[in-house]
């Protein structure tokens, strides 16, 4: 699924011209088919791109190319979170596995997304990956959840669910490096009963930390591995 | 039963070792003493906060952070640590500062804390030093946290280490008289153990806490334990001294 102009203008609200703009400057982006360098770290994923295409669209629409940076980073949710995308790429294609449409543009400016659609939605993504049994399925359905949650993390923090945000941050990085070989009934069990506890009130802290608890047991564990100093002798 | 010692802990939580110390605290029985703890929060926790507050200072902008945490009056290793743990998780993280602040805030409330525990037999956790080292927990302050550890020699808190080398006086008779086994750096702890076994020294603050460490988690390990620990520079001659086992991989 690609963004349409017609989309597009559905989503610029009156009132934010200047997102707007930045939209159109990364429809632009889309058009030229400018590839992308994709750094899928631990985590986390990064994207490079040509800073001189960059600064040409923000100029040609008006903007910074901080705050065009700013829209691609932050503000456009599933281009924020994309740790499956690995090599050059072009930002269709990163629309497109990303399934953006204007409703997402919609999100992004702070229109209605409730917490129980957020967790809905990742639900849905959910049920199809703990019904898939064909590996190639399971291997789809898991790269479809992980987009999925690192939008509802975004969509989660626009709408100021801050908890709610740290929470599926935890399942975000817990299930950035797990392989679909690797997916046991145990890691389905944790997530089911992670968005269960998600869906069913906002979590205070304490929450939190039960939610840790309870993927830290599955096997999911969001902290990455570091070296340690050498000279750490603690 | 595997013994965990600080470094171990630290690699369990946050190294490239970590699948290998669970894989082998899944097969056999895996403790650790409230004395390790302490030390873990007072190393690990602490810099996690510090670096919270530096970010926080700064507005989240890291390379400042980072730069202020090199002057900042903190000891070497922390610095290091600092810089090289909690940076590196950084740069995976670092998608946002939202991603940022929430995962060192998670971290701090908790998230270290369960993994420091985690899969360990806790009933058998060793509890001899009942040490007191880090106080109370980090405590929300605004933007920020509190957390300051308590154990200084004018001022320790009411804690076992004294009884727990009278218990141990042959341990620590052995790292007094043992300096020329000791490495260089490990000299100050057989000077501290004379100092403390002839009662001119305390064993509190910088004398337990800095200088006599590794002795004391050495020595607190029953000498039916396997210590695992990753500073074998220390560990290995310091076993040796007091006849304690380190584990040894078998590759």
């Amino acid at each position: 699924m690609g963004v349409s102009k017609e989309e597009t203008a559905l989503a610029a609200e009156p009132g934010d011209e200047e997102f707007g703009r930045c939209v159109d400057a990364v429809l632009e982006l889309i058009d030229s088919g400018h590839p992308l360098i994709f750094a899928a770290a631990q985590g986390g994923f990064r994207f490079e791109m040509d800073e001189s295409a960059l600064r040409q669209a923000a100029e040609r629409h008006g903007v910074t190319a901080d705050r065009l940076r700013v829209a691609l980073q932050d503000e456009i949710p599933d281009l924020s979170w994309f740790p499956t995308l690995k090599g050059p790429a072009t930002f269709r294609e990163l629309i497109e596995r990303a399934d953006l449409n204007a409703g997402h543009l919609r999100a992004a400016q702070g229109e209605a997304t409730s917490r129980e659609t957020i967790v809905a939605r990742l639900s849905e993504e959910f049920a199809a990956l703990a019904d898939a049994d064909d590996p190639y399925d399971r291997l789809d359905a898991l790269a479809g959840f992980r987009v999925a949650v690192g939008s509802a993390v975004t969509r989660a923090r626009a709408r100021g669910l801050r908890n709610l945000g740290k929470a599926l941050m935890m399942v975000r990085d817990a299930v950035a490096h797990l392989r679909a070989e690797e997916l046991e009934a145990g890691h389905l069990t944790a997530l089911e009963g992670v968005l269960g506890r998600l869906a069913s009130r906002d979590p205070a802290s304490d929450d939190l930390r039960e939610i840790d608890r309870q993927l830290l047991s599955a096997g999911l564990n969001w902290v990455p591995v570091v070296d340690i100093p050498e000279d750490d002798e603690s | 039963m595997i013994f965990l010692d600080t470094s171990a802990q630290g690699e369990r939580v946050f190294g490239r070792r970590r699948d290998e110390i669970y894989a082998l605290i899944s097969r056999q029985q895996a403790r650790t003493s409230q004395y390790v703890w302490e030390e873990f929060r007072c190393t690990y926790l602490r810099d996690a906060v510090l670096f919270h507050r530096l970010l926080s200072e700064e507005g989240w902008d890291v390379a400042r952070a980072l730069e202020r945490a090199d002057t900042y009056p903190t000891p070497p290793r922390s610095q290091a640590r600092i810089r090289q743990v909690f940076r590196r998780l950084i740069q995976s993280w670092a998608a946002s500062v939202d991603d940022l602040r929430g995962a060192l805030e998670n971290l701090i409330e908790g998230g270290l804390e369960d993994r420091f525990w985690s899969g360990l037999d806790r009933e058998a956790t060793l509890r001899e030093t009942d040490c007191r080292h880090g106080g109370p927990p980090p405590r929300r302050e605004g933007p920020t946290y509190r957390f300051r550890p308590t154990c200084t020699a004018a001022k320790p808190p009411p804690c076992g280490i004294r009884p727990f080398w009278e218990t141990h006086a042959v341990e620590l008779a052995a790292v007094a008289d043992g300096a020329e086994h000791l490495p260089d750096d490990l000299a100050k702890a057989a000077e501290t153990a004379a100092a403390i076994r002839t009662g001119r020294g305390t064993p509190h603050g910088n004398n337990c806490h800095k200088h006599l460490s590794d002795c004391v988690i050495a020595a607190e390990a029953s000498p039916d334990d396997h210590i695992f620990t990753t500073n074998l520079k220390h560990f290995r001659p310091i076993c040796a001294l007091i006849g304690r086992k380190l584990y040894e991989p078998a590759s």
